[in-house]
């Protein structure tokens, strides 16, 4: 028997608080004036003696109840020995498949470990394999069978996901709940300090579960890294394309490292770079030859070291003509032009190609070649090119709408339908004008621009918002800006002009982040990320209600989805680090680059101190040899719950016994 | 309502003695039915033959004219008495319960039982003893007196502890004349030692009358736990258990009880248990039976 908390043993002073109590409050008789003791005699030997009983017995309960709750936390266990590996309990081999399992011969040691354990299990204890990093999976059902266990062993290979000892307690516990019988968890890793959670809770394995750790590493291994690659996702002008690479080095010394930008295969450019000690660096790259289309680059050590997964940095670049909006302005607004032109200029060179007409000359324009169009108050537009823009929202294109006078005088706002009632007209003079009042500043419209500083709209012409959502409102409380959707596309609608003649927003700083951010949104630019890394999700659906199928393509090039799983599943999980090909309805294609979660390149080890705390028993730096585990293994079995209990107990005698012994006072 | 003004709790709110005690009678007598045994006028009561040394006077001498014999004609309420109302006033009286204490009980019982023996003409005394004589009153019938009588009772203050043997001695020489002597007392002392200072003065041809005094909690004491209790008359201590007062001690005080009234009943004296949580009218109907008696 021992105890694993036995400073509480202090608390133990506590137990002269009652004696002092109980010394305090020693029962006095209560003097009382009677007319004649002749009938009385001396008779108090009975109560006295009652009450001396009670005494004694409330004192030593309550002594009792303060001594079995510090007992408990001591946390006092004792040791019984089994017979060995499993005996009547559920065997669970935990193997790490992370990416960092890969560096050295770090995950052929935790399988040989496993089945070594394995060996010595006898011939009708259930066992059960499970593979973790980022999430745990179970690769077979519990069973006595060394073959499945031995199969299921052999079919663990390293992934590029990181490792979560905290997700994988949690598995743990479930396990343990759902297990009628005792369980023994056999934990292979190379216990990575970054696998551990923020809280040392989060390991916690239910009571009565055994962990045994077999730690894959010695030290704390160098390692360098690509950790990060800036690069631009779309690619209008190669030549003055930059990218940047951020190296990195754990448990390193300085050293010089040659990395290489290579493009679809082929090294474009090559730098050498000084990392130092245990630091970082950053190479940059200027130009980017890439053809049309979806390029699949890295940037890679030129010569990888003995974790190479993390030795190149996947990323995806598209290289494409200008996107063109269509900009159509009515007779009072051609002004707009300008400064939509010029904020594009800014933000996007060459990202975005112009086309301006008069909104009374596009009647039988085709619109299909534009990505978005940007209606700059147009007035009432011809019914037909009216028809002609819902078709091209609905299609999946975008569509921003400026209200002007022009537009209210005709009392609907083309396209979206919605009704304007009139306008709020502010006179310029005494700061009488209206700004960005409340608003969703996580709207991509709005996201970067920071709250339209300073920007006075000094007329708003009042957007009854109908089916459409009010993104932002003016300080009066007026809509600003509004979001309508139609089947796959939408729309922005502002409630002014895009000029200064109803406000000063052109002037300043924040129109062109906006103009860049909703032109980007609406023409579906910024909709997907073109980087993750393995284990993220990826979003197969915008449209929830939408049946129609996803189809994507794995890193070697083979479909990832059933014919059934690609219409039914809105995410998949991206299980290895490359280039997945997404091909989506409406012929749109995107090309993901994952990589591996970088945290898995810091080798150092979890604290020794952790690692013993969570075993709950001394941690051998050496794997514990399977004969070890094959003898009389001492197990602790926790005994506070049953002191508890007692506790409770004497808690309750005590209230019954204080309760008779103070009515029999009170009498 | 009349029956009110006997209630002692009620009583204890009247400051004057002399309208408590004319509140107590009023209401009392107001409440009797009428009956030839209790009136107070001067109507015929009987004839009874002469004895030497009675009274000429009162001889009916139309009867020994027809009738040659001498026969003496009596009337109701006529006839007076000596009423002598000792008051103990030991310490042991001041013991107050629930209600009011014993010796406010008996103050207003002597107040009361002193003017109802006025308002019938008796001549009323004082005595207020513990272990002596403290105060005397020469029964009389006048008005004088009877204000000494109230102004005794109502400041007969409790003083020290009991003894009467000592002051029983000395009523024998003041009480020369035969009349009711009515005693109130709360009587802790043995019964056989009480009856027997007592009996004298019926030998002498009194009608005395016992009226023990006892607070309920002196018969039935509850305790809240073990208490220490102080004799008031002796100041002597002694814990007692709650147990003992609720199993031992009614035996004890009833057997008391049961002697004093075995023993006042063998003497010929009269014995009336008053508790003061009870209204006044059984000590008056008491008194009024004697008094009868002695028409």
């Amino acid at each position: 028997m021992g105890l694993l908390a036995p400073w509480f043993l202090a608390g133990l002073g506590l137990l002269g608080l009652p004696l002092y109590l109980h010394l305090l409050k020693r029962h006095k008789s209560t003097p009382q004036h009677f007319s004649s003791l002749m009938f009385f005699e001396r008779s108090t030997s009975a109560s006295v003696r009652q009450r001396q009983l009670d005494y004694l017995l409330l004192l030593a309960l309550r002594l009792a109840l303060l001594a079995l709750i510090v007992f408990a936390f001591t946390r006092p266990f004792v040791t019984s020995t089994a017979a060995g590996p499993g005996g009547d309990r559920l065997l669970l081999f935990a193997i790490d498949e992370s990416a960092s399992m890969a560096f050295g011969d770090r995950l052929p040691r935790a399988k040989q470990d496993a089945r070594a354990v394995l060996s010595q299990v006898r011939g009708n204890t259930r066992a059960q394999v499970i593979a973790f990093s980022s999430s745990a999976r179970l690769l077979n059902e519990p069973t006595a069978d060394p073959a499945i266990l031995q199969a299921a062993l052999d079919s663990i290979a390293p992934t590029g996901a990181r490792s979560s000892l905290g997700d994988l307690a949690g598995a743990l516990r479930n396990l343990a709940r759902a297990s009628a019988a005792p369980v023994e968890v056999h934990l292979f890793s190379d216990l990575q300090r970054s696998s551990m959670p923020p809280g040392f809770a989060e390991l916690r394995l239910e009571p009565g579960t055994q962990l045994v750790l077999h730690r894959s590493a010695d030290k704390d291994e160098p390692n360098w890294t690509v950790e990060s690659v800036s690069a631009p996702g779309r690619l209008v002008d190669p030549k003055s394309a930059r990218v940047e690479a951020t190296l990195a080095g754990h448990n390193t010394p300085e050293s010089t490292r040659f990395v290489e930008l290579r493009v679809n295969g082929r090294t474009v450019a090559r730098q050498s770079a000084v990392i130092p000690a245990s630091g970082r660096a950053v190479v940059a790259f200027t130009g980017l030859d890439a053809p049309f289309g979806f390029s699949r680059c890295e940037v890679a050590f030129a010569e990888p070291d003995s974790l190479p997964a993390d030795d190149r940095s996947f990323f995806s670049v598209q290289r494409a003509d200008p996107e063109r909006i269509l900009f159509l302005h009515g007779p009072r607004s051609a002004a707009s032009a300008v400064f939509v032109r010029a904020a594009l200029e800014t933000a996007a060179p060459g990202l975005f190609t112009l086309d301006v007409l008069p909104a009374a000359s596009a009647a039988s324009l085709n619109l299909d070649k534009y990505a978005a169009a940007v209606l700059s108050d147009p007035g009432p537009l011809p019914a037909s090119l009216d028809t002609a823009l819902q078709r091209h929202v609905e299609q999946g294109r975008g569509l921003l709408l400026a209200v002007g006078p022009a537009t209210t005088a005709a009392g609907k706002a083309p396209v979206a339908g919605l009704s304007i009632r009139g306008s709020q007209y502010e006179a310029r003079a005494a700061d009488r004008f209206s700004s960005l009042g409340e608003a969703d500043l996580a709207h991509p419209a709005i996201a970067r621009t920071d709250r339209w500083d300073g920007v006075r709209f000094f007329q708003l012409f009042d957007l009854e918002p109908g089916s459409a959502t009010v993104v932002a409102r003016a300080t009066t409380g007026a809509p600003l800006l509004l979001e309508w959707r139609k089947g796959a596309g939408r729309a922005l609608l502002l409630a002014s002009t895009l000029d200064n003649d109803a406000n000063d927003f052109p002037l300043h700083p924040a129109f062109v982040p906006f103009i860049d951010q909703s032109l980007r949104w609406l023409s579906g630019l910024e909709e997907r990320a073109a980087r993750l890394t393995v284990g993220a999700a990826l979003d197969l659906k915008s449209d929830a209600s939408s049946a129609a199928s996803v189809e994507v393509l794995d890193p070697d090039g083979d479909r990832a989805l059933s014919l059934a799983d690609s219409a039914r599943q809105s995410t998949l999980a991206l299980d290895r680090p490359g280039f997945w090909e997404v091909r989506r309805p409406g012929g749109r294609q995107e090309l993901v680059a994952v990589n591996i979660d970088r945290r898995e390149s810091d080798l150092t080890l979890m604290p020794l101190d952790s690692a013993e705390l969570w075993q709950g028993a001394p941690l051998d730096r050496a794997t514990p040899a399977p004969s070890a585990t094959a003898a009389a293994e001492p197990r602790r079995r926790q005994l506070w719950p049953w002191i508890l209990a007692f506790a409770l107990l004497a808690g309750l005698g005590e209230a019954f016994v204080a309760s008779q012994h103070f009515s029999r006072e009170a009498l | 309502m009349n029956q009110r003004f006997l209630d002692p709790q009620i009583l204890a709110g009247i400051a004057n003695l002399e309208l408590t005690a004319k509140t107590v009678v009023d209401g009392f007598i107001s409440g009797l039915h009428r009956s030839p045994d209790f009136g107070f006028s001067q109507e015929f009561a009987e004839y009874r033959p002469y004895v030497p040394g009675d009274d000429l006077r009162y001889v009916d001498w139309n009867v020994y004219a027809r009738a040659d014999r001498l026969y003496l004609k009596r009337y109701r309420g006529e006839t007076n008495t000596r009423v002598t109302i000792l008051l103990d006033r030991s310490a042991s009286m001041r013991f107050q319960g629930r209600g009011v204490s014993k010796i406010d009980y008996a103050r207003f019982l002597a107040a009361s039982l002193a003017y109802l023996a006025h308002r019938q003409r008796d001549a009323v005394g004082f005595i207020g003893f513990d272990d002596e004589v403290r105060d005397f009153v020469e029964p009389s019938s006048r008005q004088g007196t009877w204000l000494k009588v109230l102004h005794g009772i109502d400041h007969a203050e409790p003083g020290h502890r009991t003894d009467f043997a000592k002051p029983f001695f000395l009523f024998q020489d003041m009480l020369r004349r035969r009349g009711i002597v009515i005693v109130l007392s709360d009587f802790f002392a043995p019964p056989a030692e009480i009856i027997h200072t007592v009996a004298p003065l019926r030998h002498r041809g009194n009608d005395v009358l016992l009226f023990h005094v006892l607070d309920p909690e002196e018969i039935r004491p509850s305790l809240a736990g073990p208490r220490i209790l102080i004799d008031l008359e002796t100041g002597q201590e002694l814990e007692v258990s709650p147990e003992f007062a609720t199993s031992s001690y009614p035996a004890r005080i009833d057997a008391h009880l049961e002697a004093m009234r075995s023993h006042a009943q063998g003497a010929g004296v009269s014995y009336q248990l008053l508790e003061t949580g009870r209204p006044l009218d059984a000590a008056l109907r008491e008194y009024l039976t004697i008094r009868q008696g002695r028409l």
